[in-house]
């Protein structure tokens, strides 16, 4: 969808929630859900805080809706509630790691999710490892750039609306940018031999 | 949508490495079908009496309308052949079988937490053509929500569950625990 029509529509859903017609946040909810699940997702490294904290975000959105400066985009707004709780979350608490592929929904885990719903083991395994692989890099950088970095590649954000966001200068978004694929060449160069191997031999 | 991050910034990092984290990093994850209801439970919660009221029939429109999409999606799979008698696989995990009395049904399937509230690969069956409707599903021990779609497009809840739950339209989940 284009960018403006996106935004007009954002806006006129917040207009009627404002005027009282509450309904109309679960069509936000419904447009953003996955952006702001697959952020705290990716910021925690488990689904059930990823979860709770893309709930607790909507929710905060919602109480907070007469503050929000039609200028702004609801997204970036929201990336900025949902990235200030997973900080608070992370400061109450030293998120443990959670095995990659620890079951969702309880019946399946995320990967066989990612892999779609055929039993095909060469794909899941092929997924499960991706997953692991994205997922272990991450845990190795600092909170600060593993955040530029997810809205970057993720999220698909400039690094204007990166420095929305997350309010500090495009300077310092591109430094961070900058030390977190140092620090991922780091980490990538000392992957042990063997996970390497098996991953080009799948390719 | 095309990315925005350029290969040419990303150039001091090994290729292949580097195209391997961001497609699977760009690739975004599905969050649980509950959010949105959970979301909007809260969001009335919060709200005062009143207003509570006056809020809740249109997000039943909502519920029927996503009902509604989501039958339309079953109809079509059962037209084109892609629905089986009994599509729910083995994994691992312990069998329960699930029951639905509903002679006048045309399909019916079931969803909840342990099939993302997905209706594919979820259908009961009715062999004997009595209206009597089953499935079998290998279960994880856990806590799961569930209901029946009957249709393609009615929401019923089963009768025979021990427990059952508010499920925030105004309905009522059943509940199986193991």
């Amino acid at each position: 969808m284009d960018e403006q029509v996106e935004h007009d529509d954002d806006l006129a859903l917040i207009e009627t929630c404002r005027a009282g017609k509450t309904e109309a946040f679960a069509w936000l909810v419904e447009r953003y859900k996955k952006m702001v699940f697959s952020l705290t997702y990716r910021m925690t490294g488990n689904r059930w805080d990823a979860e709770e904290l893309a709930q607790e975000a909507f929710v905060r959105a919602f109480r907070r809706l007469a503050d929000f400066d039609a200028k702004r985009r609801f997204a970036t707004w929201l990336y900025t509630i949902a990235l200030n709780l997973c900080r608070d979350r992370a400061k109450r608490k030293r998120i443990a790691a959670v095995p990659i592929d620890a079951p969702i929904g309880r019946a399946r885990s995320l990967l066989d999710r990612l892999a779609g719903t055929a039993p095909d083991p060469e794909r899941q395994l092929a997924a499960k490892e991706d997953e692991a692989f994205v997922q272990h890099s991450l845990m190795g950088l600092p909170a600060g750039q593993k955040e530029v970095l997810i809205l970057r590649v993720q999220q698909d954000l400039s690094y204007a609306e990166i420095a929305e966001v997350l309010n500090i200068p495009v300077k310092q978004v591109k430094a961070r940018l900058h030390r977190a694929r140092r620090k991922l060449r780091a980490l990538w160069t000392e992957r042990e031999p063997n996970a390497e191997e098996a991953h080009k031999t799948r390719r | 949508m095309p990315k925005k991050h350029t290969r040419q910034e990303d150039e001091t990092l090994p290729d292949a490495e580097w195209d391997r984290f961001t497609r699977h990093l760009a690739r975004g994850l599905t969050p649980p079908a509950r959010l949105t209801r959970k979301v909007m439970r809260q969001v009335y919660a919060s709200l005062p009496a009143g207003r509570q009221r006056r809020a809740a029939p249109l997000v039943l429109r909502l519920k029927a309308m996503r009902w509604a999409l989501t039958g339309t999606a079953v109809i079509v799979l059962i037209a084109l052949g892609l629905a089986r008698r009994q599509l729910v696989r083995p994994t691992a995990g312990r069998p329960v079988t699930l029951t639905l009395v509903m002679p006048e049904a045309r399909t019916v399937a079931v969803v909840g937490d342990f099939n993302a509230w997905n209706p594919r690969n979820s259908a009961l069956a009715d062999p004997e053509k009595d209206g009597v409707w089953t499935v079998t599903l290998q279960l994880d021990p856990g806590r799961y929500q569930y209901g029946f779609l009957v249709d393609g497009a009615r929401w019923e809840t089963d009768p025979n569950a021990k427990w059952y739950a508010n499920d925030g339209f105004g309905g009522r989940n059943a509940i199986i625990r193991l």
